[in-house]
């Protein structure tokens, strides 16, 4: 079980670095077909290794959708 | 991809109809043995179907016309970037013009967003369609009153039809003629869940 476990784990930028180089580093996720890929990068904006990957979808049904029915109130905004 | 490439030879739920005639009673007040009312009566450019696909016959379809959007969508860059946004689930602050964030209250926001989630639908009972040649352009005017030209058209979903057609008797005996678009899977997808979501929600009174 753990080794399952250890097979997806990653380093995020605070565990393997110290100091100012933790500022240096940023992520971002970028959309690639229906996968989003969250990358790392380094303070020139260069590639450092893909940190993630996951499928762009929303799994649950149409059930457990509108289990939240709430809304963002703010068309009087755009009169 | 907004609408399929090709057209099937059935009417389907959320393809663009032309050529229809709409039709809806106006009265002042309900009253019991009156007959005191108008009728109003309008062809618009496109309508799109909102009879499911499955329910698509009987002589009867469901309709909604296809408006012309609000320029001020145009005031939040979100939005902007691209329409259908609205169709789908947001943030509050996607939500909303940045200039209007800007000054919000926490109190005001708390009263306006549903905070329960980490997104959710603006703009309930709309459903935005996408430019496509077969839609003519229109001209709208920004606040500074500044012209320009969009493709983006919408359906309320407080105004959908009943129209009673003979030529209609399931999704495949239909008048194809008039069929211009079909959206894609994923639109229909989202326009299902739209439409399901405005019909879905209660009131706070409702809630035991």
């Amino acid at each position: 079980m753990n080794e399952i476990e250890n097979c997806f784990e990653y380093e995020s930028p605070s565990q393997d670095i110290t100091g100012s180089r933790e500022h240096n580093r940023k992520k971002i996720k970028v959309s690639f077909g229906k996968y989003e890929i969250l990358v790392l990068l380094n303070s020139k904006n260069e590639f450092v290794r893909i940190l993630e990957i996951s499928v762009d979808k929303d799994f649950r049904s149409i059930e457990q959708k509108l289990d939240s029915v709430g809304y963002h109130d703010v068309a009087d905004l755009y009169e | 991809m907004f609408y399929d490439r090709n057209l099937d030879q059935v009417f389907r739920f959320g393809d663009v109809v032309k050529d229809f005639i709409l039709c809806s009673s106006i009265i002042e007040y309900p009253k019991p043995e009156s007959y005191d009312f108008k009728i109003d009566i309008f062809r618009p450019s496109y309508a799109v179907i909102l009879t499911p696909c499955c329910s698509i016959g009987g002589k009867t379809i469901l309709l909604s016309p296809l408006d012309e959007i609000k320029p001020s969508f145009f005031d939040n860059p979100y939005i902007a970037e691209d329409l259908t946004n609205i169709n789908r689930k947001m943030t509050p602050e996607q939500s909303t013009p940045p200039i209007i964030w800007a000054r919000m209250s926490q109190e005001e926001k708390d009263q306006r967003f549903d905070m329960s989630q980490n997104k959710s639908y603006a703009f309930f009972d709309s459903f935005i369609y996408s430019e496509h040649d077969q839609l003519p352009k229109y001209k709208l005017k920004n606040k500074k009153k500044v012209e320009f030209e969009t493709g983006f058209r919408l359906i309320d979903f407080k105004k959908i039809y009943k129209v009673n057609c003979s030529a209609i008797n399931n999704s495949k005996q239909v008048p194809i003629e008039s069929k211009i678009l079909q959206s894609s899977i994923e639109t229909r997808k989202e326009l299902r869940e739209k439409l399901a979501h405005y019909f879905y929600r209660k009131p706070k009174e409702d809630d035991v």
